[in-house]
C-alpha cells in the first residue's frame, strides 16, 4: 500500500483545523462535510468508500461503504488530489470545540481503534474500517459502543476530539481507569475493558455511572477531557426551550433584581 | 529446527519505559533469540515463558519470562505474526488460545441473546394478545362503553345526516324490537350514506347506510344484516378491536422504533385477520339470532349475494365499504348456504314491513 507522505499544521487552540500540505500528485482523504477550504489546483472527487483499495473493485468499495454506514460515517469519502504543479493546501476543520490529533500510523504499528465519528482526514491510502467490540459488557457500558473503527496503513490520520487531549503511554501491567466516554483511541495492544464502579451508592449519587473503563497497557491511549455527547447533554439541560434554567452563575446579586433583568425574560 | 524468518515484536524490558522497544524475535533450539533493535541481543529457554493474548479483541500475544532482577521483561507480538512460533511451541499457546476461544464463544451467546430476547418478548406479547385483550376489555366499565358509542355517532353525524323518521327509519327500528333480546339495551341510526355498509360501536350502537337498504329486497335482507351487527355488539367486537390495535401499534411501534408507517402497516395487517374471524363469528351468532326472533335466514344469503354482485360490478368504481375487512363473500355465501340448509326448517314469521314503501321513501 503506497501511502502519500503528507505535511500538515494545525491552528487554533480550541476550536482547530488542519491544514494539509500535498505535493503535486499527493492525495489527502477527508470525511464528508469537514474541508474548510484549498487551494486552486487541488481536485475534490467524492468516492465511494475510503479509496484505500482503487483496484478493489465493486464488491470491494461496497463493503468500504457498508463499514462507513455502520460507523454512523457518510456512504463517500472526499478525496483531494493535487492536480496543480506546486505544492497545494487544503484544510479540515473540526466540527465541535477540541483537538485535531495527527498520529503518524507508521511510529505506532500501522494499527489504531478509535471511537466512530472520531475520524477527520487522512493521507490516501489509510484505510477505514471497523473494529467490532467483542466484549459485550464492553460495548453495552463502556460507552464507545460495539461498533469502534480502524485505521490502517502507515500515513498520518488526523482524529478529533473533544475538550482537552491527554495522550499517554501506559507501560505493561498499567492501567487507568477512564470515565466511559472519554476514550478518543488506543493502539490495539491495549486492553479495554469496563470495571464496575464498586458501590452502588458511588453508582447512583457519583455521577459517574455504574462502570469505569479502563484501559491498560502496553500501549498508547487518547483520551478526551469532553466528550461530545456530555456537552451536547448540557447546552440541552441549560436550554430554556428544553425546559432548563440560566441556574449557573446565580449568585445572591443575580437573585435579586439583576438575576431578573438579565436573565429571566419570563 | 525450522529457519523461519524472524518475527517482529515489540520488547519491553523490566523496569524500562512505557514505550518499549521495536525487536525482532527469532527461534534458536530450544530458546528464543530477541534481538532489539538498540540494545544487546538476549536469549530466552523456552520453557520459561508465558503466553497469554491480550489488546482489542485478543489481536496481540504478551509473551512474558521473569526478570533477574525481578518484575518481567514482556514481548508484544502480533496475532498475524506469530504463526510461525506458534507451530514450533503450541503447548506455549494454548493457554491463550483457550481463553480465546472462550471470550468469542461467550461473544456469541451474548450477542444472540441481546437479539433474542427482545425479540421472545415481542412473540409472548402477540401470543397473548388476545388473552390480553379480553383482560382489558373486561375491566372497561359500560358507562365508557357508551361513551365511546356516543363519540362514533357524533361522527358519523359529521359525516352524513341521521334520518330519525320517516318509513325508513321506522322500518329499521321494528326489525330492531323484532331481533333485540329482553333487557338488551341496543339503538338503531339510519344514516344518509350511499355506501352498502352497517357498522356497530361500542354501548350497542348499531348504524345502517341508507345505500344498504336501497339496496336490500326484503325487510328480511336487513334483518340479516342487522342481526350480525348485533352480534358485534353482543361479542364487544369493536372495543376489543380497538383494545386491540391500540396494543399492536404499542408492539410494533417498540420494534420497528422510529418506523412509524412499518409499526402502522404491520398492525393493520394483525387486524385484518383479526376482524375476519370476526366477522365469521358474528355471522354464526347472527344466524341463530334470525332463528331466535323467527326471522327467514335466507334473507341474509339473499343480501350478501346482492353485495357479491355489487363487488364485481364495483371492482373499478364503488367498493361496498363492508367489504373491505371482511372475509371474501364468496366463501361466506358458501358457509351461509350450508348452515341455512342444516339449520333451516325452525318456524318463520315474516317482517310485516311494506318494503316498497321503504324504498320508495329513500331517495
Amino acid at each position: 500500500m503506497a501511502m502519500d507522505v503528507v505535511d500538515y499544521e494545525i491552528f487554533g487552540s480550541e476550536m482547530q483545523y488542519v491544514e494539509v500540505e500535498l505535493d503535486p500528485g499527493e492525495a489527502a482523504i477527508g470525511e464528508a462535510g469537514v474541508m474548510m477550504y484549498m487551494q486552486d489546483g487541488i481536485q475534490m472527487d467524492t468516492i465511494f468508500g475510503d479509496g484505500a483499495q482503487p483496484q478493489g473493485g465493486f464488491f470491494g468499495k461496497l463493503m468500504g461503504a457498508g463499514k462507513r454506514l455502520l460507523t454512523g460515517e457518510s456512504l463517500f469519502t472526499t478525496v483531494y488530489h493535487n492536480e496543480g504543479s506546486g505544492k497545494r493546501r487544503v484544510a479540515f476543520a473540526a466540527p465541535y470545540p477540541g483537538k485535531i490529533v495527527p498520529v503518524d500510523l507508521s511510529q505506532i504499528g500501522g494499527t489504531l481503534i478509535c471511537q466512530k465519528d472520531s475520524f477527520l482526514a487522512a493521507a490516501k491510502g489509510v484505510s477505514l474500517g471497523i473494529a467490532f467490540q467483542k466484549k459485550i459488557g464492553v460495548g453495552l457500558f463502556g460507552g464507545e459502543g460495539f461498533i469502534m473503527q480502524k485505521l490502517d496503513g502507515d500515513g498520518m490520520a488526523f482524529i478529533h476530539a473533544g475538550g482537552t487531549l491527554l495522550e499517554k503511554t501506559l507501560a505493561p501491567g498499567e492501567t487507568l481507569r477512564v470515565d466511559t466516554g472519554c476514550v478518543v483511541a488506543f493502539q490495539p495492544s491495549v486492553d479495554f475493558d469496563i470495571q464496575y464502579a464498586g458501590k452502588v451508592k458511588t453508582a447512583l449519587f457519583g455521577g459517574e455511572g455504574l462502570f469505569f473503563a479502563t484501559l491498560s497497557g502496553p500501549g498508547k491511549v487518547w483520551l478526551q477531557s469532553l466528550p461530545l455527547s456530555r456537552m451536547a447533554d448540557r447546552i440541552v439541560m441549560a436550554s430554556r426551550a428544553a425546559g432548563g434554567g440560566g441556574k449557573e452563575g446565580g449568585s445572591a446579586l443575580a437573585g435579586f433584581g439583576l438575576g431578573s433583568l438579565l436573565g429571566n425574560d419570563e | 529446527m525450522s529457519q523461519a524468518a524472524p518475527i517482529p515484536a515489540r520488547f519491553y524490558p523490566a523496569g524500562g519505559d512505557a514505550h518499549g522497544h521495536p525487536a525482532l524475535v527469532e527461534l534458536a533450539g530450544d530458546a528464543l533469540q530477541v534481538l532489539p533493535e538498540d540494545s544487546p541481543p538476549r536469549q530466552v529457554p523456552l520453557t520459561g515463558l508465558q503466553a497469554a493474548t491480550r489488546g482489542f479483541n485478543h489481536s496481540q500475544w504478551a509473551i512474558a519470562w521473569p526478570a533477574e532482577s525481578g518484575g518481567q521483561h514482556m514481548l508484544l507480538i502480533d496475532e498475524a505474526a506469530v504463526g510461525p512460533l506458534r507451530a514450533v511451541a503450541p503447548a506455549l499457546f494454548a493457554g491463550g488460545e483457550g481463553a480465546r476461544r472462550r471470550s468469542s464463544r461467550r461473544f456469541l451467546v451474548g450477542i444472540t441473546l441481546l437479539a433474542l430476547v427482545p425479540l421472545l418478548v415481542v412473540v409472548a406479547l402477540l401470543a397473548s394478545l388476545d388473552h390480553l385483550t379480553d383482560r382489558v376489555v373486561a375491566r372497561i366499565p359500560p358507562s365508557v362503553e357508551r361513551q365511546i358509542g356516543a363519540a362514533v355517532l357524533a361522527r358519523t353525524r359529521l359525516e352524513g345526516r341521521l334520518i330519525d323518521q320517516g318509513p325508513a327509519f321506522e322500518a329499521v327500528q321494528a326489525i330492531g324490537r323484532r331481533l333485540a333480546r329482553p333487557g338488551e339495551t341496543l339503538e338503531f341510526h339510519l344514516t344518509e350514506r350511499p355506501e352498502i355498509n352497517a357498522f356497530a360501536a361500542p354501548g350497542g350502537v348499531v348504524v345502517v347506510n341508507s345505500g344498504l337498504l336501497k339496496r336490500a329486497a326484503s325487510a328480511e335482507e336487513v334483518a340479516g344484516v342487522l342481526a350480525h351487527e348485533i352480534a358485534h355488539v353482543e361479542l364487544r367486537h369493536s372495543l376489543r378491536q380497538i383494545v386491540r390495535s391500540a396494543g399492536l401499534r404499542v408492539i410494533f411501534g417498540a420494534l420497528a422504533g422510529d418506523y412509524d408507517a412499518l409499526g402502522g402497516w404491520a398492525a393493520q395487517l394483525g387486524e385484518l385477520k383479526f376482524s375476519r374471524d370476526a366477522e365469521r363469528e358474528a355471522d354464526r351468532r347472527g344466524l341463530e339470532r334470525l332463528a331466535e326472533a323467527r326471522v327467514d335466514p335466507a334473507g341474509m344469503l339473499r343480501f350478501f349475494e346482492t353485495l357479491e354482485k355489487a363487488e364485481a360490478a364495483g371492482k373499478a368504481g364503488q367498493l361496498p365499504a363492508l367489504l373491505s375487512t371482511h372475509p371474501a363473500t364468496q366463501e361466506r355465501i358458501i358457509w351461509l348456504r350450508e348452515a341455512t340448509t342444516t339449520a333451516g326448517g325452525g318456524p318463520v314469521e315474516p317482517l310485516a314491513i311494506d318494503w316498497r314503501a321503504v324504498a320508495g321513501s329513500l331517495r
